[in-house]
């Protein structure tokens, strides 16, 4: 049975989609385009009952908006992007953009606009060596991948005053990555970010990352155990990867 | 020599802009070597910085902080820049500017994130101005002008355009970032509304005779020049204002089609560009581009004298001569 409270989730998904609808780019293309697992963890704070106002909504909708045009911006085919299909996937992820800075610009929280815009600068600088030049060992894996997924999240969440909840996000989205990539269930565009890691590394990494994330929950007392069911749930797919390490 | 004619327009402002470009250098400096060369690569290939000297001169009417101004002639630059990598994604263009494209020197991805990275900074540099009116004209200008690439990628190829489809593509693609660097240069100055909203129109009148006559440059200059084959425009799938004039002419319409399906071959755009060029189309696509230069011009006429006036009407005329 779902939990209550991922109503907010599905109520948040439905208004950053309608925050981005473009009507070219959406008839050509079908299913969501904000990751459900982020919006999760984004909402986290107000999952767990804490204050959220509209000003925090809309700066998480933009948030949401930042992911979308990541998500996008990553399925563009390395060599050929003449299809229309892969053009309108170009200019969606810029439209992207355009909505989070419009969404931050109408509240105006201007801190917020340098931090996030100085995040996924930094993001896109990750993305960018990690394309061209090998990540070696356990440590910079886990920071690379914290900083790519869990970048804009944590940005909010300092920005807002949860850091009670930022070392779970580092845990978690770095691990959930590294899962989705070991057990093989990304697209082959998605991979290709991923193309200058050792499996070995991730395997590490993976362990590193699962035995510290079962220590923190444990001691997030702060945490409702239903939401400390739930992230465990959405680790338990890949706990083979953590299990064979430990061996 | 074109280049040399457009930067003795700047020199009144010549230190304001040298500090501008200096600006832009730094905020592109980047911990990732190839988005610092990628970046660095694309800033010195030039441009007109046509952008940054209308935030400089439609702030020169006001409380003029070259600070602050830079801010927003920084950004809007880089917002340029960003698309114009992104540009070359969609095009799949491998020279820009006489200079071979990011997409074509390391691949569509890196040239994604290089985009991205730049669009990001060009929002920290704005971000520093707490102003929320900028802030919302800015947003507003950058979504329309994505809807308009929409728009563009959604009429690739279509022959059945008009006049005013033309004319509301151009105005997305080059003529509001035009007016929104003048308007949002009256606007950091402080300006009244009545001077905010001539500048926001003179900019919007000379973008839209910008593009034009780029689109013109696009079948009148040489590959040299362009530093791209001429044609390129039609060869991506664009009709342009020439075209338009043209494109039911039993006797063109087989070099169009060739050019949409990537069949035509050098010879027949070199007698493409012939025919184009002798067939009265560039001269009324003039036509059209010197009403807009002359509604830009009128703006201005009403400001009062000084160099900023003399410039604004400098560069005006030199949109519409311009050869490169």
């Amino acid at each position: 049975m779902e939990r209550a409270y991922m109503q907010y989730v599905k109520k948040y998904l439905n208004e950053v989609e309608q925050s981005i609808y473009e009507p070219t780019v959406f008839r050509h293309f079908s299913g969501t385009m904000v990751d459900e697992k982020k919006a999760f963890f984004l909402l986290l704070p107000l999952l767990n009952g804490e204050a959220w106002s509209s000003h925090l909504q809309t700066a998480a909708i933009a948030v949401g908006a930042v992911h979308a045009a990541f998500d996008v911006h990553d399925r563009i085919d390395v060599t050929d992007a003449t299809p229309k299909s892969q053009q309108l996937l170009v200019l969606s992820g810029d439209h992207f953009s355009g909505i989070y800075y419009r969404l931050l610009a109408s509240l105006p929280d201007f801190p917020f606009i340098r931090s996030l815009s100085g995040t996924i600068g930094l993001i896109n600088e990750t993305k960018t060596t990690m394309m061209k030049k090998p990540v070696i060992g356990m440590d910079q894996v886990i920071r690379t991948i914290e900083i790519i997924e869990a970048g804009c999240i944590i940005d909010f969440y300092k920005r807002y005053g949860f850091t009670a909840y930022l070392e779970i996000v580092e845990l978690v989205l770095p691990l959930l990555w590294i899962g989705e990539r070991l057990g093989g269930t990304v697209s082959v565009q998605q991979r290709v970010i991923a193309q200058n890691i050792s499996m070995t590394d991730m395997e590490y990494a993976y362990s590193k990352l699962a035995q510290r994330l079962e220590q923190v929950l444990d001691h997030a007392s702060f945490l409702s155990s239903d939401l400390k069911n739930d992230i465990t749930e959405r680790i338990i797919p890949f706990a083979e990867h953590a299990d064979s390490n430990r061996r | 020599m074109e280049k040399l004619k457009l930067l003795s327009l700047y020199a009144d402002f010549r230190k304001d802009l040298a500090y501008i470009e200096k600006e832009l250098e730094k905020s592109v400096d980047s911990s990732s070597p190839i988005i610092r060369q990628a970046s660095l690569h694309l800033l010195r290939a030039g441009g007109k910085r046509i952008r940054p000297i209308f935030v400089i001169l439609a702030s020169k009417f006001g409380d003029y902080s070259l600070k602050q101004v830079s801010k927003v002639a920084v950004s809007l630059e880089l917002i340029h820049m960003a698309s114009l990598v992104h540009d070359d994604v969609i095009d799949n263009s491998d020279m820009r500017r006489g200079f071979e494209t990011v997409k074509s020197k390391w691949d569509n991805r890196i040239a994604m994130y290089t985009g991205d990275f730049i669009f990001s900074k060009a929002l920290i540099s704005i971000g520093e101005i707490e102003h929320a009116g900028v802030h919302r004209l800015l947003a507003e200008t950058m979504l329309e002008i994505v809807k308009g690439e929409i728009i563009q990628i959604d009429y690739q190829q279509q022959i059945d355009q008009s006049l005013r489809d033309y004319l509301r593509r151009i105005k997305r693609k080059t003529a509001l970032l035009l007016s929104s660097s003048c308007e949002l240069g009256a606007l950091v100055s402080g300006a009244d509304a009545d001077f905010v909203r001539r500048m926001r129109r003179f900019g919007y009148f000379a973008g839209m005779a910008y593009q034009i006559v780029d689109d013109i440059l696009d079948i009148t200059a040489t590959d040299e020049q362009l530093g791209k084959p001429a044609g390129s425009d039609l060869m991506n799938g664009h009709v342009t204002l020439p075209i338009l004039y043209i494109k039911e002419e039993p006797d063109f319409k087989p070099y169009m089609l060739k050019s949409f399906d990537g069949s035509l071959t050098e010879v027949e755009r070199m007698d493409m560009l012939s025919y184009i060029r002798k067939s009265g189309a560039i001269e009324m696509a003039q036509a059209i581009s010197d009403r807009y230069l002359g509604k830009a011009m009128a703006e201005v006429e009403a400001l009062p004298d000084g160099d900023a006036k003399k410039a604004l009407l400098q560069i005006a005329a030199f949109i519409g001569k311009r050869n490169y």
